[in-house]
């Protein structure tokens, strides 16, 4: 099974030619949106963060920035800084260099003389760029290069009963496939961790599994929170999830059925093919960025109670198995997994289905969060600006 | 006349089923465990997609969905009763170290 991608110089294949425009920090963030305003194939993200980072959010910043511009959808980065900010532009330079060989420019705000100076050597960059970029035409390769994360948001009771069932019916025919599927949301695998436990291929990643949920729980202890505060939401609630066990136990079923091969931290690679897990918070925003930043080419993501999110460079298909979300909101979902509440098609006919979904999205089909220009970004955080 | 399936059951094992219209007190909800039609009377409206007893729950039992608990009845559940946050609270599994 094939799709039509694009070659990087890197050797990976991406399914999108943006040009990204990149801020360093929250202070060159609307110098970055003003130029890919300007300019038809890039698009730029919001960072906002800056300075006062302790380290370890400084980390996680870096690494998301990092791997957005290293994502295999991106066809060359413009990154611009301010210059005293705490991700150092020649740091983020160095980084991306390290993960990737694809063409990359920096401006920095205060050496170019201000927004305006900064904003036309920015589109003269970005317009090059794009003029290379669609002189690349797609070619076929197979399934096994494409990277897959699910996720859920707003979900609803649906969700566990057709639409996550569906997805990890697709989990398992990419993993059939040799493509990889990263499973995300470590703060809703909690009730039904000895699930996930128990499909770790080895004991040593069931071991991690109850490790990444321990460390959460640890770290909201810490800081006098308890995660049940802020979860299930509102939302989950109305709509008849009542516990975060029973959201937990709804929520794994878009893994499926293969075994997990590898447990690995927030915006981090995949270094193997088959199911894995990437630790990510429950706020879907911030999971769908740090799976992008991970390399994934594509999202899949469910919700029961009906969401417009996209992502700046990963198309994301949107999923529910709730009729009247999906009647509701037709202009924001892209998959109806309703036929199976209504016992009409089974899990494994519309996991059939969503996977031409995918492919159909990989060959450049837009998802309707591309259409409509919705590009959620969040970068995941530790702990309070210092 | 075939009657359709108003709730759902995900496994057999499970103490609650799943509306997936809404149900009105005294109303039926008809499922399917296991092959079997079962027919529960309703005691109060239960909202499309929430939860309704299938047997009588004690207080301080677990609810069991998807085979699992999901959580701990708060007080006393009787079979078509509406079951959610109101007499169910959430319990931390004993993670394995």
């Amino acid at each position: 099974m094939n799709f039509l991608g694009y070659k990087r110089p890197d050797g990976k294949v991406g399914i999108r030619n943006h040009i990204l425009i990149l801020p360093t920090c929250a202070c060159s963030s609307e110098t970055c949106r003003i130029v890919a305003s300007q300019v038809n194939g890039a698009v730029s993200v919001i960072n906002q963060n800056g300075c006062a980072q302790v380290e370890g959010d400084l980390e996680i910043t870096k690494q998301v920035l990092a791997g957005i511009a290293a994502n295999p959808n991106v066809y060359g980065t413009v990154l611009i800084g301010l210059g005293c900010e705490n991700a150092q532009p020649n740091d983020m330079e160095t980084l991306i260099r390290s993960k990737t060989n694809k063409p990359l420019q920096t401006l920095i705000i205060q050496e170019e003389g201000g927004t305006i100076a900064t904003v036309k050597r920015g589109i003269e960059i970005a317009l090059q760029m794009v003029e290379a970029a669609t002189k690349l035409q797609r070619e076929e390769f197979p399934i096994s290069e494409l990277i897959v994360g699910t996720n859920c948001g707003g979900s609803d009771p649906t969700s566990g009963l057709a639409a996550n069932p569906v997805v990890g019916d697709l989990s398992d025919r990419l993993v059939d496939l040799d493509s990889t599927s990263i499973l995300c949301e470590t703060t809703e695998f909690i009730g039904a961790e000895d699930i996930l436990a128990q499909q770790a291929a080895t004991p040593e990643i069931a071991q991690q599994i109850y490790n990444i949920i321990k460390r959460y729980e640890d770290h909201l202890t810490n800081v006098g929170e308890s995660l049940r505060n802020g979860n299930p939401s509102p939302g989950n609630k109305a709509g008849g999830i009542t516990t975060l066990e029973e959201k937990s136990l709804g929520c794994i079923h878009k893994g499926g059925h293969r075994p997990i091969v590898e447990v690995f931290d927030y915006a981090q690679s995949p270094t193997k093919k088959g199911l894995v897990i990437m630790d990510t918070p429950g706020y879907d925003i911030a999971s769908v960025t740090g799976v992008a930043a991970g390399g994934a080419q594509v999202m899949v993501f469910t919700t029961g109670r009906g969401t417009p999110t996209g992502n700046p460079i990963m198309p994301v298909i949107k999923i529910t198995a709730n009729y009247g979300t999906y009647q509701k909101m037709k202009d924001n979902m892209d998959f109806d997994a309703s036929p199976v509440i209504r016992s009409e098609k089974t899990v494994e006919t519309m996991g059939a289905e969503l996977l031409q979904e995918v492919i159909d999205v990989a060959n450049g089909k837009l998802v309707k969060a591309e259409v409509l220009g919705i590009h959620d970004f969040a970068i995941s955080r530790l702990c309070n600006y210092v | 006349m075939e009657r359709k399936i108003n709730a759902l059951v995900i496994t057999a094992s499970d103490s609650v089923a799943v509306a997936i219209e809404p149900l009105q007190a005294g109303d039926v909800a008809l499922c399917k465990i296991a092959g079997n039609e079962q027919e529960i009377r309703v005691t109060q409206d239960i909202p499309i997609y929430h939860k309704i007893a299938l047997v009588d729950i004690p207080a301080g039992q677990p609810v069991i969905k998807y085979g699992k608990s999901i959580g701990c009845a708060t007080k006393p559940i009787k079979t078509g009763d509406h079951v959610h946050t109101h007499n169910v609270v959430s319990i931390r599994e004993a993670i394995a170290r």
